[in-house]
């Protein structure tokens, strides 16, 4: 009950029915207090004069006889009629013979006002008159035979007017009270009716928000009996809401779902990651051979498709280095990197020239490449006591020659596509010797095509001024500065592409004169 | 409520004569209607216990019309509808006044009311005075006898406390014409309500004559409310003779100003004078008083007083009448049934005459005052003298 008497709803309805109600009462009782007053007035004067009149007819015989008890009698009579304050009776003389005062007739009506301005009366006169004891009156003056027998004088009291209109506006406004309560009493069973279901609803939505959504909530039921019972707004909104509810159960189980084929999505490309690490190689041993080299690998995704390598010969004193980059992203990049670089490996191993190893290794990728995958591969072959390098660019972007005093230098590019468009590829070499004083930088677009927070790319400008800047650190610790130049470049921001980045440093001598 | 009288009548094998009585046997006029009921029923129980007339018993039907002029219209109308031989002993002016147009209306019947309780002038003057016999003198005899006392007196100054209705309005213009007849006009007049009590507040027409400083007061009005002025005119000061008229039931407005004395230990009783149409109910060299104690006396609670005394005379006039009819009787014989009395005395010292002018049997005005706590017939009025 007292939700309710706080409910707006109530209030609103209630203020709105206590201003109509104060309207018609206040119109009702004007209209009503004017009308009745009129009426009743009218009515009193016409009631006095027929009263003066028919004691004026009556008291002819009883003035002339000199029979004041029998007019007295008569004049009693009157008194009895509502609205008739007193009745007087004059003999021809001014003498009053009979009279309706009680203890005694007022100074007001000793001498007759009328009679006072005009000393003889031919017809009925009234005038009004304000009496001690009966307040204002119609006072009403008939001549008895022109007056030649005497007077008959009719107050009607117009106070009793003014009772009668208050105990009729007092029982309009116990009418108009009583339809006022009962009105209360609908608007109340009303506002029960609107306000249960809308509280039902409320109470609804607040349990749905802290629901698990497994299931239908408790009140689904009943909300679902009120959307079939209500036909009105209420029925439909408890409908949205069932329907609401439905769908977010729909909603939440798919996402349910979703998130454990994700969860298991990634628990697989977390093991896919560990296996491409696996293939990936391990840092470099200490070897007794005179180079040094370092790489890293950084995926946009779980799994990436960059894919760097070595294969150290020490009995012919050779590193076989390669860095590639198959085309797209996720699990088919990773892979075909994983079987490029299977493939890499045990051509290698075979000890083959550049060339044929990649024909070949590209002749097995274009086979069954439905998905039209490819990748672009630097290959090089390093002697490591001479510092020769032979290589082959497969559609790769060309790696730097960092010099220590920070000259750079682009590897010339050599012919040969990349590997897994054409089966026919063919694939030529270019030689070049390291020395000492350089380093072989070796990099995937994902380097260059990095973005700041303001979607700028990193660009090969500013890795060949990075590269200036840091020119004669050793790998690694051009390595580490890069990491940091790319954390400082991204903001932590996710890659756009892998980056994969070799450095590769020879040991020998540089011979060139100074 | 009808009550009859009727405790010897089954005895008679003849009809009886029905006579319609109504009174105020309720409300504040009630010991009138019972006191004079009881005189007249006192003698008519004496005449049927004797044989009646010529054999036929009286059978009076009293009913209460509580003082009230309606109440005694219908309770007319009831004897006229259950065809009683005459009307009898109605109480009051106001009622009376009011009844006399049906006695005009049933005038082939006839039917004619004797001894009406009042002095009022309409049951003696046309045009209704042909159907109404009274024994009593009238008002205006009343009053004009207590201004001419009182003129005498050299108190030329007389106000008029009256019942604001025909009985007072009656005695109001008995006092006026009597002052009319010294060139002198009535000094200051106050009103009251019919029914009003003892207990209620007379002050304010108390002031309205006091004001006026008269020599004399005469009140026109019934028991309770005539003592509740005298009450408060003296308390006010105004300790000029107050006289009351017979209508006032004496006993009872004694019985109240000494209870009040005695309660206040003031005498209320001096100066007053009541006006009376029959002898003092004690005065027992009348053989009519004699004849009254002796039948009232055999009664269990007998109301003594100047109204049941008249009641009883009353009562003894019509069975007079009504043996004067002979045993022929009807309601058209008793008229001249009527005329017949002449110099009839009913034992009270004064001869009554009727005829078809005289239709009032008594004249005589008794004048009382209260001397020792009780009404005595005033022999000198000289101790009044202004």
């Amino acid at each position: 009950m007292e939700k309710i008497i706080r409910s707006r709803l109530f209030q609103k309805t209630f203020l709105a029915i206590v201003i109509i109600f104060t309207c018609i009462t206040a119109i009702a009782a004007v209209f009503f207090s004017v009308t009745l007053y009129t009426n009743v007035l009218s009515e009193y004067r016409s009631k006095g004069t027929a009263i003066a009149k028919s004691i004026t007819d009556s008291s002819v015989e009883l003035i002339i006889n000199a029979n004041p008890e029998t007019l007295q009698s008569i004049v009693d009579q009157y008194l009895e009629i509502s609205g008739v304050a007193y009745v007087l009776v004059r003999n021809a003389n001014g003498e009053i013979i009979s009279h309706t005062f009680i203890p005694e007739i007022p100074l007001e009506l000793r001498q007759d006002p009328i009679l006072e301005k005009s000393k003889s009366l031919e017809s009925l006169q009234i005038t009004s008159l304000r009496i001690p004891g009966h307040g204002p009156v119609i006072h009403i003056t008939s001549p008895i035979i022109s007056g030649l027998v005497g007077y008959v004088h009719i107050g009607m009291e117009t106070r009793s007017i003014l009772v009668l209109v208050r105990s009729v506006l007092i029982k309009l406004f116990v009418i108009i009270a009583v339809v006022f309560l009962v009105s209360i009493g609908i608007m109340w069973t009303i506002i029960m009716k609107i306000a249960a279901p809308l509280n039902q609803v409320t109470q609804y939505t607040r349990r749905l928000s802290v629901h698990d959504f497994e299931s239908h909530s408790p009140d689904y039921e009943d909300l679902e009996r009120l959307s079939t019972s209500s036909k009105d707004e209420i029925g439909s909104l408890a409908m949205a809401f069932t329907h609401l509810e439905n769908q977010l159960i729909h909603y939440i189980q798919n996402l349910k779902e979703t998130i454990s084929a994700k969860e298991k999505i990634e628990k697989e490309l977390a093991i896919a990651r560990d296996i491409q690490k696996g293939i990936l190689p391990k840092p470099l041993e200490k070897t007794k051979m005179a180079f040094e080299l370092d790489a890293f690998v950084q995926t946009s995704k779980e799994v990436g498709g960059d894919l760097y390598d070595y294969i150290v010969k020490e009995e012919k004193e050779k590193v076989y280095v390669i860095v590639g980059d198959v085309s797209g992203k996720g699990v088919p990049a990773a892979l075909f990197m994983a079987m490029t670089t299977t493939l890499l490996r045990s051509r290698i191993a075979e000890e083959e020239s550049l060339p044929e190893i990649l024909r070949k290794v590209n002749a097995l990728l274009c086979a069954n490449n439905d998905n039209c995958m490819f990748v672009t591969l630097f290959l090089g072959e390093m002697d490591v006591k001479s510092g020769e390098l032979v290589y082959c660019l497969a559609g790769h972007p060309s790696p730097f020659i960092v010099r220590s005093d920070g000259h750079l230098a682009e590897l010339p590019i050599t012919q040969g596509i990349a590997l897994g468009i054409d089966p026919d590829g063919v694939y030529a070499t270019h030689t070049l010797t390291l020395n000492s004083s350089e380093t072989l930088f070796l990099f995937t677009d994902g380097m260059t095509d990095m973005k700041s927070p303001n979607d700028e790319f990193y660009s090969v400008t500013n890795l060949r001024h990075f590269l200036q800047k840091n020119a004669g650190k050793a790998p690694m610790a051009l390595l580490g500065c890069l990491k940091e130049e790319i954390e400082q470049y991204t903001q932590g921001n996710p890659l756009y592409d892998d980056i994969t980045v070799m450095a590769v440093h020879s040991s020998v001598p540089d011979n060139t004169p100074t | 409520m009808v009550s009859i009288l009727f405790s010897v009548t089954s005895l008679f094998a003849t009809p009886p004569i029905v006579i319609g009585m109504s009174c105020a046997t309720s409300g504040h006029a009630q010991y009138l209607g019972k006191a004079l009921s009881q005189g007249s029923s006192v003698y008519f129980d004496y005449v049927n216990r004797h044989g009646g007339i010529y054999g036929r018993p009286i059978q009076l039907i009293i009913k209460d019309d509580g003082y009230d002029p309606i109440r005694a219209v219908q309770n007319t109308v009831w004897f006229i509808q259950n065809n009683v031989d005459l009307l009898y002993g109605f109480v009051g002016t106001p009622t009376v006044t009011r009844v006399l147009p049906l006695l005009k209306l049933y005038q082939d019947r006839p039917l004619y009311l004797f001894f009406p309780f009042t002095g009022a002038q309409p049951q003696r003057e046309p045009p209704y005075g042909q159907f109404v016999y009274n024994l009593r003198a009238s008002y205006q005899q009343e009053t004009m006898g207590l201004v001419d006392h009182f003129v005498k007196l050299n108190r030329k100054r007389i106000a008029v406390f009256y019942q604001l209705d025909a009985y007072g309005r009656s005695g109001w213009n008995g006092i006026r014409k009597g002052l009319e007849k010294y060139g002198l006009d009535i000094a200051a007049e106050a009103t009251y309500k019919r029914g009003s009590s003892f207990e209620a507040s007379y002050m304010s027409p108390a002031k309205i004559i006091a004001a006026s400083q008269p020599d004399a007061v005469i009140t026109i009005g019934a028991y309770e409310a005539c003592a509740g002025f005298i009450r408060d005119a003296r308390d006010i000061g105004l300790d000029v003779p107050i006289a009351n008229i017979s209508f006032v039931n004496s006993e009872s407005l004694l019985k109240l100003v000494l209870d009040h004395s005695q309660k206040t230990e003031k005498d209320y009783t001096l100066n007053l004078i009541n006006s009376q149409v029959v002898p003092h109910y004690e005065d027992s060299h009348y053989p009519a008083v004699k004849e009254y104690q002796e039948l009232m006396s055999g009664l269990h609670d007998p109301l003594y007083g100047f109204v049941s005394f008249e009641g009883f005379l009353n009562a003894k006039l019509l069975v007079h009448i009504l043996k004067k009819a002979g045993p022929d009787f009807d309601r058209k014989t008793i008229a001249d049934a009527v005329q017949i009395i002449q110099n009839y005395d009913l034992g009270i010292h004064s001869p009554i005459t009727f005829s078809r002018e005289r239709r009032q049997g008594l004249d005589r005005v008794y004048y009382m005052t209260v001397y020792q706590e009780r009404f005595v017939e005033i022999k000198d009025w000289s101790q009044w003298k202004k």
